[in-house]
């Protein structure tokens, strides 16, 4: 058993799940809780990412007497959870809690109950997964079974809020310390820079917002950078487009983006994906990000990559400056920067994705409409895309070192940037969209059918 | 849309194009039909997967996606096309017009409307 893969889950199921595990027996007959999540898989380049979707708790009526276990249950329950599964295309996989204080790891008593079950679970149909897992308060564990196979151990649990946190087999540490980050370190604690080295984010569109975001996030110290856009350097593009040099027209945009963070830092890993988010190699390269910055033109491209992050538990954070201009004067510049987290409400879910704004522009801008070489461009200007970009880092660094309050970002949040007047003001996002159809995708990671 | 009528259309699909199935994210959201293997005439790659999505159904057309390994013999995918993000993957819409009426809606024939798109060989 060589493989590793990951339990992702967002932190408000997370929060129900150890809420249920935490609560202590319910009588004299169990010593523990239990429960099954129920849960898309992403075949990632190095493991495989098992995305929580539902969460199902033991219930007391299914529980039977077993001597020498803390809690045993009925075979009633398995069917119906397999049953669910089915119907979900999901893997079922069984959690429970152990409050021993030291590394989690499965018991004897745990295999020796629970590899049976779990083996002949996935031994149901080819190809088939199920998983246990065990938590601890700090440490967790769990092996991975195929079509009765054990086939790999768990290697981190993630927890997608503000912050990501990643609960890993074992307790121990792992400190990082580079001299350049040593102030930014004093700011929001020393263990920042371990986090931020290990943090995988991707930047979709990368002109006047996106090239500002890779710049920060690179001195940040991201330890890896995702830049994804098709479009090549342009004269016109320079006004805007940070790291480019007089003589770039005619190079890859995410070609100058490379060149500009390992201008920073050339031991940055950097994966520059020329193509558009919605190609397969834009989609492989997403699915690998912790946190997913977009910073792109079109609503029915936000509406994609939303989706896709949605499917896979990753926080998404927009950015996007609409000016309007009589020519010589500017009237309006409004802009947002929106978080969505995993759990709580999507980009769909509010205003800036709404159907009608994606109708209108299918009705005046169809899929297509920005390779016309003849199609306007909008009236950019790069300082106020700079300010959206620094938000978007801020956040960036929010989610990966928890430099927020916890439960500040819980939902997600709005800024609301008015450029004539210089002000940017919060809100948190509410409730989520009934039916969202972005909400709707959530955790199911690659599609069943592929 | 019920799901009765979401049973009918998938069979009808999988009855006129073969093996068809309904792909839907969730009950509550726009039914999306996967045909396995669309027929398609020469020049272009055949058989394909094709996908359909019935937002407005029968108000308007079904949106309809084919598999990006379809291509002409120059190699080429259908002019006027563009890759889309969907259910989780990426799909290949292109432009395309024809008349739909509300009235006698047939998600059969709105698909062989559609695959009229490749007798044009570019």
């Amino acid at each position: 058993m060589s493989g590793r893969f990951e339990l992702r889950i967002a932190d408000s199921l997370f929060a129900e799940l150890d809420a249920e595990l935490r609560a202590g027996p319910r009588d004299s007959l169990e010593s523990e809780r239990a429960g099954f999540l129920l849960c898309g898989v992403a075949r990632l380049t190095d493991r495989s990412a098992l995305l929580a979707r539902a969460w199902r708790p033991i219930p007391v009526e299914s529980r039977v007497t077993e001597p020498g276990y803390g809690l045993a249950w009925n075979a009633e329950f398995n069917a119906v959870i397999l049953d669910e599964a089915d119907a979900l295309h999901a893997v079922p996989v069984l959690v429970h809690r152990h409050a021993s204080g030291r590394d989690a790891r499965l018991s004897r008593r745990d295999r020796r109950m629970g590899d049976p079950l779990i083996a002949s679970m996935s031994r149901l149909a080819r190809g088939r997964l199920a998983a246990s897992v065990v938590l601890d308060d700090s440490t967790a564990a769990g092996i991975l079974w195929r079509s009765g196979t054990a086939e790999a151990a768990l290697g981190e649990a993630r927890i997608v809020g503000t912050p990501i946190r990643g609960i890993s087999p074992t307790s121990e540490p792992v400190a990082r310390s580079r001299r350049r980050l040593h102030r930014q370190s004093l700011a929001i604690g020393p263990a920042s820079d371990a986090a931020l080295s290990r943090a995988k984010v991707a930047i979709v569109g990368l002109s006047g917002g996106g090239s500002h975001v890779v710049q920060q996030l690179a001195h940040q110290g991201i330890g890896t950078l995702i830049v994804i856009d098709d479009d090549i350097v342009e004269e016109e593009n320079r006004g805007r487009l940070v790291g480019s040099h007089h003589d770039d027209d005619g190079r890859l945009k995410a070609d100058v983006m490379e060149r500009l963070i390992h201008s920073v830092d050339p031991t940055t890993k950097v994966l520059a994906v020329p193509c558009r988010s919605s190609h397969p190699d834009g989609i492989a390269a997403l699915r690998e990000a912790d946190v997913i910055v977009t910073c792109v033109d079109r609503f029915d491209v936000r509406a994609e990559i939303d989706t896709l992050a949605r499917r896979n538990l990753i926080p998404v954070i927009d950015i996007g400056m609409t000016l309007e201009s009589d020519g010589e004067r500017l009237r309006q510049a409004n802009g947002q920067v929106v978080l969505a987290l995993p759990g709580a409400p999507c980009l769909r879910c509010t205003p800036l994705l709404s159907d009608a704004v994606l109708e209108a522009e299918a009705r005046t801008a169809p899929p297509g409409y920005d390779r016309n070489p003849d199609a306007p461009g909008q009236p950019q200007v790069v300082s106020m895309n700079g300010l959206l970009a620094s938000q978007a880092a801020n956040l960036v660094l929010a989610l990966v070192t928890g430099y927020l309050p916890a439960d500040l970002l819980s939902n997600g949040g709005w800024w609301q940037y008015d450029a004539i007047q210089g002000q940017l003001d919060f809100t948190a996002l509410s409730v989520r969209r009934p039916r969202c159809p972005g909400c709707a995708e959530e955790g199911h990671g690659d599609p069943w059918f592929a | 849309m019920n799901a009765d009528e979401r049973e009918t259309i998938v069979a009808a699909l999988a009855v006129a194009f073969g093996p068809a199935e309904d792909v839907s994210p969730a009950p509550d959201q726009p039914l999306h039909v996967l045909v396995h293997a669309a027929e398609l005439p020469g020049p272009w790659t055949s058989p394909a997967r094709a996908l359909l999505r019935f937002t407005d159904w029968p108000k308007t057309r079904p949106e309809f996606f084919i598999d990006r390994s379809v291509v002409n013999a120059a190699g080429d995918p259908p002019r006027s096309s563009s890759e889309q993000a969907i259910l989780g993957g990426s799909w290949r819409q292109f432009s395309f017009g024809f008349p739909w009426a509300e009235d006698g809606a047939d998600p059969v024939r709105a698909v062989q409307l559609w695959l009229t798109r490749f007798s044009e060989p570019t």
